[in-house]
């Protein structure tokens, strides 16, 4: 017997794609705590929409979040 | 998208002829009404086949191929036509193998829910539920990027163990060497910072003078050496020219030192000789003598003085070895002084401890101070004491350039761990907060994403949970949870209420129907979520079977109510029920397009017609020419029937009990007469610009005058409209058209204008039809709100 199907489907997703709103929220997130650098919001925002974000790229932005913390820091001690 | 216009449909199941269903788009409601294997589902499968190419009805039959069994009996594939119009669109499904296709591909969106689905998202797996919803929380290229953030947050991890383990390692091998150097300084870090601060190139410096030193010493010594070498093979030469003298001196007659030189002369005239050509003549005295005679004299008197000529040899060697041997002590001594005398230089402002130790002073060596030294006797005995000196030094140097070179090399070990164990230690800060951070980044990527799809799927339940409740108002059931599976992928749990208990799986414990309505109101929510821009076209294939009459009356008004958020709500039926609701206007008749199926045929094929509202049927009747008074008594006596059967049931006014619970039209007008006295139809009112107030008034209007006239009419409905009889016959054609006109004027009072409902809508106060305030109809009869409450 066949497999029962759901009849739902959609050609034309909602716009924009839940992938795309989720992407939105978690860049604004991530800036809201400190792990988005200047000027990487874009970037960081593409990849998460194309879900090509990777290891490497992680790695390097939360660095450079992290790096311009302690820079912040420093001057504001200084 | 806009409303479908028409669908056409051609050899494709059930259309054995060219089927052309035309759309009212002023309405966003068609009811297709038809009794079983009229054609209802045929439409259906060929607007599933438009909107989702889906072979419809025959898609989870088994046995069935859709190639054969899609195109009508006798048919094929390619003569299949199934066309829906929407305004300047329009699209074309074609059958190519068992495949459906939709030109252009960019399909309209229609979505259909038919009955053997119905219970399915309830009843579904977790994962096929997922399936189903997963249009609305498909995140899956987040969730990628969240996986790669959290293989990062792991190798900073990894990373972080591995710099503690180096740490460790580093601090561990420091502590030993600090041990063995017997624990210096307050502790092992502290000590090797100090020694790594050490100068090494100052080390080294010492070191390089100390070799220098050594070296410099090494060569005087040979400088030394050599010279007794040479100053013992003068000494040997002396004793050699000796010894030939006195070997000379016995040699006997002649005086021996005359013989020698005579010897020697003939020896180099033979020589002479020898070269060359001569003249016969002596070259000492020019006397005249043969050349032959001459050379064989010379070696006659050389023959003679043989001895004498080789001691003279053997002297004359000697003397030369001598002469060389002196000169070689010269050169030797020469090299001597200048080996002392960098000696001597090296003492001067000597930073080397040893060299400073042993007491030297440059006036202690007069001769090798100076650039040239005067007296070499002198100069040689200071260069020897000053070597002398030097050698004694030796191994002391050796041992003072060993312990500097270890000193170096413990130092040059030492910072390179002090360094190991400092890099790690910063190594190991930043990497701990490295790791921190993208564990932190992860878990806020995480915790967001859930709460993104938990947000939609709350806003999914609770919508479905609203429509649920519309339809069974005061039941306490609902969808309690849909939650996705955190353990899981792709998996959507879900928990009902009932009775109490809010985590019960609903297919355990509701009923059919519950289970009918709740997977329709899911499935509805899900679709109206899907059309954000009003543009889906719902197609309910004959859904409700299970549903009784009152709650198909409140799916009705639900259907109305939330068409504005679909370009059109399709139903089909075989329930009659659905189309009399719409039909005597208990719903929104006017919002409604009614389509009747009726007695399909191959030959014939689908035959459709457009159902009117029986107050327009009754219109048209009381217009006819000629005036037919029995189908207009007729008429009139059932719409009467429905719309009182309609008050008395929504304000359950007393009507007399019968056996089989149906009611004369006297005993419904009996029944309903107390509420007559009381019932107002409330109108929006509106200004002289047309315009509705705000806060809107209402204008009552008593529909008792029409029900009193009415009263005394009611007989012609039997006599007129049901039987032969001499009474009937004696009734004017007058009285029969005022009794259809007041009824008709009775479903116009009480009936919306726009939406054509009689109100039905309970609110706390008033019964209401389905147009939006300030624009609604009311119906109001006081409170509470029946007349069984209040009496």
């Amino acid at each position: 017997m066949n497999e029962p199907t759901i009849v739902i489907t959609a050609e034309v997703l909602p716009t924009p794609t839940p992938n795309d709103a989720l992407a939105d929220l978690v860049v604004a997130k991530l800036k809201e705590k400190g792990f988005v650098a200047d000027g990487k919001d874009a970037e960081i925002s593409a990849k998460l929409k194309a879900g090509t974000a990777n290891r490497e790229d992680w790695t390097l932005w939360i660095d450079l979040a992290q790096s311009k913390k302690q820079k912040d820091v420093e001057n504001g001690e200084n | 998208m806009a409303r479908i216009e028409r669908l056409v449909v051609e050899n494709y199941r059930g259309s054995s002829t060219r089927l052309q269903l035309d759309f009212d788009t002023d309405k966003p409601i068609t009811l297709l009404f038809g009794e079983n294997g009229t054609g209802k589902t045929t439409i259906v499968d060929a607007l599933d086949a438009i909107g989702n190419c889906s072979k419809g009805s025959l898609e989870d039959k088994s046995s069935t191929q859709a190639r054969d069994h899609l195109p009508t009996i006798g048919k094929k594939p390619a003569d299949i036509r199934i066309e829906v119009t929407s305004g300047a669109s329009s699209w074309k499904a074609s059958l190519a193998g068992n495949n459906l296709t939709t030109n252009p591909a960019l399909r309209p969106k229609i979505r259909v829910l038919r009955r053997s689905h119905l219970q399915r998202l309830i009843e579904a797996q977790p994962a096929q539920r997922y399936e189903a919803l997963q249009h609305f929380i498909d995140v899956g290229k987040i969730e990628r990027s969240e996986n790669a953030l959290k293989e990062a947050a792991t190798s900073a991890k990894n990373d972080l163990d591995a710099a503690i383990k180096r740490r460790v390692e580093a601090d561990a091998q420091l502590q030993k060497v600090w041990e063995v150097e017997g624990k210096p300084g307050s502790n092992a870090v502290e000590w090797a910072k100090t020694v790594a601060a050490q100068d090494t190139a100052k080390l080294e410096q010492d070191v390089q003078s100390l070799r220098l030193l050594y070296s410099t010493v090494a060569k005087a010594e040979t400088a030394l050496a050599e010279l007794q070498e040479a100053q013992a093979v003068t000494t040997q030469g002396d004793a050699e020219v000796q010894k030939v003298e006195q070997e000379i001196a016995k040699l006997p007659g002649i005086d021996a030192q005359n013989a020698i030189s005579l010897a020697g002369i003939l020896q180099k005239v033979g020589q002479h000789l020898q070269a060359g050509t001569h003249t016969d003549e002596c070259p000492v005295c020019r006397q005249a003598i043969p050349l032959d005679e001459l050379k064989a004299d010379v070696q006659k008197r050389l023959s003679e003085l043989k001895q004498y000529d080789e001691l003279r040899i053997k002297r004359d060697a000697a003397a030369q070895s001598l002469q060389v041997a002196h000169q070689l002590v010269d050169g030797k001594m020469g090299a001597l002084f200048t080996a002392a005398r960098a000696l001597l230089c090296l003492t001067h402002n000597c930073v080397i401890e040893i060299v400073a130790a042993a007491g030297i002073k440059q006036v202690d060596y007069p001769e090798l101070a100076k650039q040239n030294g005067a007296i070499q006797t002198d100069e040689l005995i200071e260069s020897e004491q000053l070597i002398g000196i030097f050698s004694a030094l030796k191994q002391s140097i050796v041992d003072a350039g060993s312990a500097i070179s270890k000193q170096t090399g413990l130092v040059s070990s030492i910072r390179v761990q002090y360094e190991q164990v400092q890099e790690n230690a910063t190594a190991t800060v930043e990497l701990a907060k490295l790791q921190s951070a993208l564990n932190e980044a992860y878990n806020t990527v995480r915790l967001t994403r859930i709460e993104f799809t938990q947000k939609i799927l709350d806003q999914i339940a609770s919508e479905c949970n609203r429509l649920y409740a519309v339809i069974h108002p005061n039941e306490p059931i609902a969808i309690s949870k849909l939650a996705l599976d955190i353990g899981k992928r792709a998996s959507l749990s879900q928990a009902a209420t009932f009775q109490g208990h809010n985590d019960v799986p609903p297919q355990a414990y509701f009923s059919e129907s519950h289970l009918d309505t709740l997977g329709f109101c899911f499935w509805l929510a899900l679709v109206k979520r899907e059309s954000q821009n009003n543009d889906v076209v719902v197609v309910l294939d004959d859904v409700f079977t299970s549903v009784d009459s009152q709650h198909i009356k409140q799916i009705a008004q639900l259907l109305t109510d939330e068409s504005k958020h679909f370009a059109q709500v399709i139903i089909t039926t075989h329930q009659r029920l659905w189309r009399d609701i719409y039909r005597y206007q208990h719903g929104a008749g006017k919002l409604t397009q009614m389509i009747e199926l009726q007695g399909w045929s191959l030959s014939k094929g689908i035959s459709n017609f457009k159902t009117r509202l029986a107050v327009d049927e009754l219109i048209a009747s009381i217009a006819s020419a000629p005036f037919d008074r029995q189908v207009a008594a007729s008429k009139a006596g059932v719409l009467l029937e429905a719309i009182l059967d309609y008050l008395a049931l929504q304000y359950r006014c007393r009507v007399a009990r019968t056996h089989d619970g149906s009611y004369t039209l006297g005993e419904l007008l009996d029944g309903t007469e107390s509420l007559f006295k009381k019932l107002e139809v409330h109108r929006p009112d509106i200004d002289a610009a047309g315009q509705s107030y705000n806060p809107p008034k209402y204008v009552p209007f008593k529909s008792e005058t029409i029900t009193s006239q009415i009263r005394g009419l009611t007989f012609l409905r039997n006599q007129v409209g049901a039987h032969f009889n001499v009474s009937g016959a004696a009734v004017a054609d007058t009285d029969v058209q005022l009794f259809a006109d007041l009824t008709v004027k009775l479903a116009q009072a009480l009936s919306c204008p726009t939406c054509g409902q009689i109100p039905g809508k309970k609110t706390p106060t008033h019964f209401q039809c389905s147009c939006a305030a300030p624009k609604e109809v009311r119906l109001q009869a006081g409170t509470p709100l029946t007349i069984e409450a209040q009496e």
